[in-house]
Parts: C-alpha cells; sequence; structure tokens
C-alpha cells in the first residue's frame, strides 16, 4: 500500500484513453496501476465492453453471417456461428484482453469455430444446384444460371483452399492486412495468393467485358449465395 | 434471417447470460486460477505459474493481459496469442455452461 497525500491506495487510474476510434478498433478502458506488483492493465467497465460489442455487431454481423453461409448451409447454424464468436469477443474483454483488429479477430475466430465445429464432410466445398423453380427474377434465365454454375465450378475446381479464402476474404473488403491476419499467414504470402487467383481467373475466361461478367457471376454464387 | 434487431437481443441476452453466471465462485478467485493454472503449468512450470497469476485479480478482469504480456516474453507475440486462445478454449469456453 502506497500513502498519497493521505490516501492509502493500492491501485490508481491513471488515466482513460481510447485507443481506436473507429468502429472497427475500439478497445477503450482505463489503464490501471497496481502500486504492490507494479503492473498496469487496462480495465474497462462491463457495459462499456457491452456497448463495444452491439457497435461491433452492427457493423460487422451482416458481412460475417455472409462469410458463415459459405460454410454453412442452414441459415440459423450461421447465426448461432456468429452470435458464439461475438460472445467470445465479449469473454475475452471481460477477461481483459486487448484486440487490435477487432474485424480480423472475428474472421479468424469464426473461421476457426466453423472448422472446428461442424463436421468435416459438410465443410466440402460443393456448389448449390441450380433450383429452377426459385428463379424469380426474369432477368436471371435458366441459361445464365447454368452457366454460372459451371463457370463457379470451374473456378472453384482451380483454386486452393487458401487461394479460395483469401479471396473470399477480399472480395468481402478485407485488406491485405487483414486476410493475413484472420488466415495466420503473413502479408507477403496474401500478396502471392491474390496474384495466383488474378493469374487464373485471368487465365480461365480472358479479360473481355463478356468473361469479366461471367467470372463476376460465378463468384456472387460461391461467395453470396453460398457454398455447401 | 431474422432482423438485425432481434439478433441484436439475442446477443444481448447471452452477454447478460454470461455476466451473471461469471460472478459465481466457479469464475473468480482460486478456482478461476486453478484451471487456467492447469493449461499454462506445462508451459511456465509451477513457480512460473504462481508467480503469473499472483498478480491476476480476483474478478478477472486482467487475466488474459497479464498472461499474453508475460507469456510473449517468453514463446513470442505470435506462440504467446496462441496459448491464450488456448487458455480462453479450456479454462472459460469449455466450461461456460
Amino acid at each position: 500500500m502506497t500513502e498519497l497525500n493521505g490516501l492509502f491506495l493500492t491501485r490508481a487510474e491513471i488515466y482513460f484513453f481510447d485507443r481506436f476510434s473507429s468502429p472497427g478498433r475500439c478497445n477503450k478502458g482505463r489503464m490501471i496501476w497496481n502500486w504492490q506488483s507494479g503492473q498496469s492493465w487496462c480495465e474497462v467497465d462491463q457495459n462499456e465492453i457491452e456497448q463495444e460489442v452491439e457497435g461491433m455487431y452492427e457493423a460487422f454481423s451482416a458481412e460475417l453471417l455472409a462469410y458463415a453461409s459459405t460454410f454453412v448451409r442452414r441459415e440459423d447454424c450461421a447465426v448461432d456461428a456468429v452470435q458464439e464468436v461475438f460472445l467470445r469477443y465479449f469473454m475475452e474483454r471481460s477477461y481483459g484482453r486487448l484486440i487490435e483488429s477487432p474485424r480480423s479477430w472475428l474472421y479468424r475466430v469464426l473461421r476457426n469455430y466453423l472448422c472446428d465445429r461442424l463436421d468435416r464432410a459438410a465443410l466440402k466445398r460443393e456448389l448449390p444446384g441450380v433450383d429452377f423453380d426459385e428463379i424469380a427474377d426474369p432477368g436471371r434465365c435458366a441459361e445464365t444460371a447454368v452457366v454460372r454454375a459451371q463457370a463457379a465450378e470451374k473456378i472453384s475446381a482451380q483454386l486452393s483452399k487458401r487461394e479460395m479464402e483469401c479471396l473470399q476474404l477480399r472480395a468481402g473488403g478485407a485488406t491485405y492486412q487483414e486476410i493475413a491476419s484472420s488466415l495466420g499467414i503473413c502479408m507477403g504470402t496474401v500478396s502471392s495468393l491474390l496474384t495466383r487467383v488474378h493469374k487464373k481467373l485471368s487465365g480461365s475466361g480472358g479479360e473481355d467485358v463478356a468473361s469479366l461478367s461471367e467470372t463476376a457471376g460465378a463468384l456472387y454464387l460461391l461467395f453470396a449465395e453460398g457454398i455447401e | 434471417m431474422p432482423r438485425l434487431s432481434d439478433r441484436l437481443n439475442g446477443i444481448r441476452a447471452a452477454m447478460h447470460q454470461w455476466d451473471a453466471q461469471r460472478s459465481s465462485p466457479e469464475w473468480t478467485g482460486e478456482a478461476l486460477k486453478i484451471r487456467v493454472a492447469q493449461v499454462i503449468e506445462p508451459y511456465l512450470g509451477e513457480e512460473g505459474t504462481r508467480a503469473v497469476l499472483l498478480h491476476v485479480e480476483d474478478n478477472g478482469c486482467n487475466l488474459l493481459n497479464t498472461l499474453e504480456g508475460v507469456l510473449a516474453d517468453f514463446l513470442g507475440k505470435r506462440a504467446a496469442a496462441e496459448l491464450v486462445n488456448q487458455v480462453v478454449d479450456e479454462a472459460l469456453v469449455a466450461r461456460r455452461f
């Protein structure tokens, strides 16, 4: 215990800080210093953490759900997986962990969670069959759907698992650094993987507008509508 | 797909449920430290584990931060992060419900 201005203190709140201000980087807290141990740490009120999680949920849950949907067929499984990841974030923050890049942390934990939890067989990358009865949009004729499905199949066969994961995260708007952190690889590897992806996609379809449109449609089929 | 507000209510309820559970004796003080010690002892040894956990507050509010800082000195930042993940998995998440 230390005497300071007549007060006996075992610890002191040094200052408030808000390391990161954007919703993706928002670990807040008070810096605490313990006189006895000489240690310092960041203490955060539970309500603050709850608000932090809610803010992040609003900002990132939609894209994480889309990402989870590419692993699992059932919507409720994707919702549960995303909820589990945010709950884990809440737990870790409550036990004092500082998470420097929450967005990539969320992607990484979600991916690990899905891989651990789901049956390996369910994770096999298979393409959804085209259900012609469900094509409500008159602009999407059956022929286009088949062409897209075939192109998606071709892309899926050409790319390795890692390349596909990189492309998927990049398509979701992740930076190279976020992709590297999410997949546990270095940025140079991300760059190499994406370069390979670009070469493979260019090589398979060519660079004309029709081919690009076909590739874009196939990628949409792979990522937005889900791989089962 | 449930609406955002419904999903948000779901995560809010889960956080409150966990928070309520966290104040029980199993989640604080010695019980918490013993569970964590079981995970890190193979890496830090008995004395090292005791010394590290000595600085952890009873409510565990500085647990992961303290562990990660010390482990990073021994194992490097990346390995430390992995081990802290293991602590979370085995000592916290696995015992959740």
